[in-house]
């Protein structure tokens, strides 16, 4: 009898799959480390405001961290969201084709920013250099129809002999500046490039925290505003493939 | 069998017609989609030592070549904006654990897919105590244009913020001042050296509330902003954290249940009806065993509108009745 119960121990003991911890997978997915973040919330007790708890659920990497040499805080229980922090450009080539005199060319890309994990953002431009040849001709930057457009200050660009490079900005979260000036209006880039080193602008930005708002719809989260480039030359500017890099950075607040 | 043959033919034109207008997906500009996760990391350490910290990079959109670097920022207004340095400096030594990746190398990632980036810092031994602010960036490598084609590249680089505060002994300095604690009500007068603040009853208030760091590690104010009228009345604003650094100033956000107001320039919209004498406290503190710190600031309200409403409706009317008793006489 004792035998008997011994074999079916041992059996059983044997037969028993070995647990692997906070593993999920199937044909079709994996899941690394199974930690869903399902939920973060400052609760209290606003009757008897005797309470106050801060809460995480999954997020491996969030929280604080401390050990006797560091203290690390990280993560969304301290932003109060699980939505990363997002940046997109629809189009990376801004193609404006053969150039002709007198004959502005235009071409637009939309900047789309998610910040639910960040809180606030801003995005900033700048040109590396103005779009040029191989042989250093170059279009000049945007002075607009006035000469008034500058870095900072949009102006009207509705000539079609007035030259250079510029853009415009449509859409949400883009400076005052261009909503008051309307959708005519243009401004030039700041060029890192140059011996003065000009320092990028902000073309976006928001300080609100959208994510947070409990109607918030996956619309709040994502931001969109439309930048148009534009060019435009001279009959006396010389023939080549004019290009430049323009550098979008989006970074979060602190 | 010729006739098969046509069939055939048919039947494969059939075929590859349907996989074409069914399977083949309409051509796009090539697109930039970046995550960036933590956003940001508040990290408080010895000189001597060294942590890892882990970041995950997701690329939404096309494939692309990405350089990660690291560059100090400051702050750049009262609002949480910074300026990044185009250039590194500063004491803290940064490198990439991964073992084929390393700072300012470019690597590929494909679409959809996502890479951990291990980022080493290291504190050397004799950094002065203080703060130390960077930005961790990845950035894409824009593709050369086309030869013949006036074109522009557009680069897209993402960031996560990391504040570092060194200290010895885990103690931070906490210097701070309310520098400013006000109402932008429509009218205010000074007479004898005291600042009246008047609001039409019906007006939406903004408050702003601007807190400077005079320290030289960065603070993060708690607290609440109340308010108390004469008749008893009170609302309770909390303070939402974030962090002043060191040596700069922030407009400080309240809000009540999470709402936040959309102005830029306020720490808080005060809505309502109001009429008579109305205070506004500010209590802050820094943390656990720190003292607070507190402004006030008061206004009056009276219903302007409604009377300026009422006497042009009494006088309209008076005007009307004695224009009908003339009218009859």
């Amino acid at each position: 009898m004792k035998k008997l119960f011994f074999i079916i121990f041992l059996l059983f003991f044997f037969l028993v799959n070995y647990v692997e911890a906070e593993r999920m997978e199937s044909s079709g997915y994996r899941i690394e480390y199974s930690n869903l973040n399902i939920g973060a919330a400052n609760l209290s007790d606003d009757e008897a405001n005797q309470y106050k708890l801060s809460t995480t659920l999954g997020q491996a990497a969030s929280g604080k961290f401390q050990k006797d040499s560091y203290l690390v805080r990280a993560g969304f229980q301290y932003i109060h969201s699980i939505v990363p922090f997002t940046f997109s450009i629809s189009k990376i080539n801004i193609n404006f084709g053969e150039l002709q005199p007198n004959v502005p060319k235009t071409d637009s890309a939309v900047l789309k920013v998610s910040f639910g994990g960040a809180g606030k953002y801003q995005v900033t431009a700048a040109e590396e250099g103005p779009l040029k040849t191989l042989a250093n001709n170059f279009i000049e930057d945007a002075s607009c129809d006035d000469k008034k457009c500058d870095e900072h200050t949009p102006s009207p660009w509705v000539s079609n002999s007035t030259i250079g490079f510029g853009y415009n900005l449509t859409g949400e979260d883009i400076p005052e500046a261009f909503i008051a000036c309307g959708p005519t209006c243009y401004r030039r880039f700041p060029d890192v490039s140059n011996i003065s080193q000009e320092k990028p602008v902000v073309v976006m930005s928001n300080e609100s925290i959208t994510a947070n708002q409990p109607e918030a719809t996956t619309k709040d989260i994502y931001h969109e505003a439309v930048v148009t480039f534009k060019v435009n030359v001279s009959a006396i500017q010389p023939a080549g493939t004019y290009q430049t890099i323009i550098t979008f950075v989006a970074t979060p607040t602190y | 069998m010729i006739k098969k043959r046509c069939i055939l033919k048919k039947i494969i034109l059939f075929v590859n017609l349907t996989f074409f207008l069914l399977f083949v997906q309409t051509a796009a500009a090539q697109q930039i989609s970046l995550s960036f996760s933590p956003s940001l990391m508040e990290i408080l350490i010895k000189p001597g030592k060294s942590i890892m910290l882990a970041y995950r990079l997701q690329n939404h959109a096309d494939p692309t070549i990405i350089r990660t670097k690291v560059r100090p920022f400051n702050p750049k207004n009262n609002r949480g904006d910074i300026e990044i340095k185009p250039e590194f400096d500063g004491p803290i030594r940064f490198s990439l654990d991964n073992a084929d990746l390393q700072l300012e190398q470019p690597f590929f990632l494909k679409t959809k897919d996502s890479q951990q980036l291990l980022l080493r810092l290291r504190v050397p031994e004799g950094t002065p105590e203080g703060d130390y602010y960077y930005t961790f960036l990845a950035e894409t490598e824009p593709p050369p244009g086309t030869e013949g084609v006036t074109s522009s590249q557009t680069r897209a680089v993402i960031g996560s913020n990391l504040l570092i505060t060194v200290t010895k002994t885990g103690t931070t300095e906490i210097k701070s001042k309310i520098v400013l604690f006000d109402l932008l009500t429509r009218f205010r007068f000074n007479l004898f050296g005291k600042t009246f603040r008047l609001a039409d009853s019906n007006d939406q208030i903004p408050l702003v509330l601007i807190v400077e760091n005079q320290g030289k590690n960065l603070i993060k104010p708690v607290g609440q902003i109340v308010l108390k009228g004469n008749f008893g009345e009170k609302a309770i604003y909390e303070i939402l954290p974030s962090n002043i650094l060191a040596q700069s100033q922030r407009l400080i956000e309240a809000t009540p249940s999470a709402f936040l107001n959309q102005t830029k320039t306020s720490s808080l919209v005060l809505t309502g009806f109001f009429i008579g004498r109305y205070q506004l406290s500010a209590s802050l503190n820094f943390g656990e065993g720190t003292p607070y710190t507190f402004a006030r600031v008061d206004f009056w309200a009276f219903p302007f509108k409604l009377f300026l409403g009422g006497l042009v409706s009494f006088l309209a009317i008076v005007f009307v009745l004695k224009k009908i008793k003339n009218f009859e006489e």
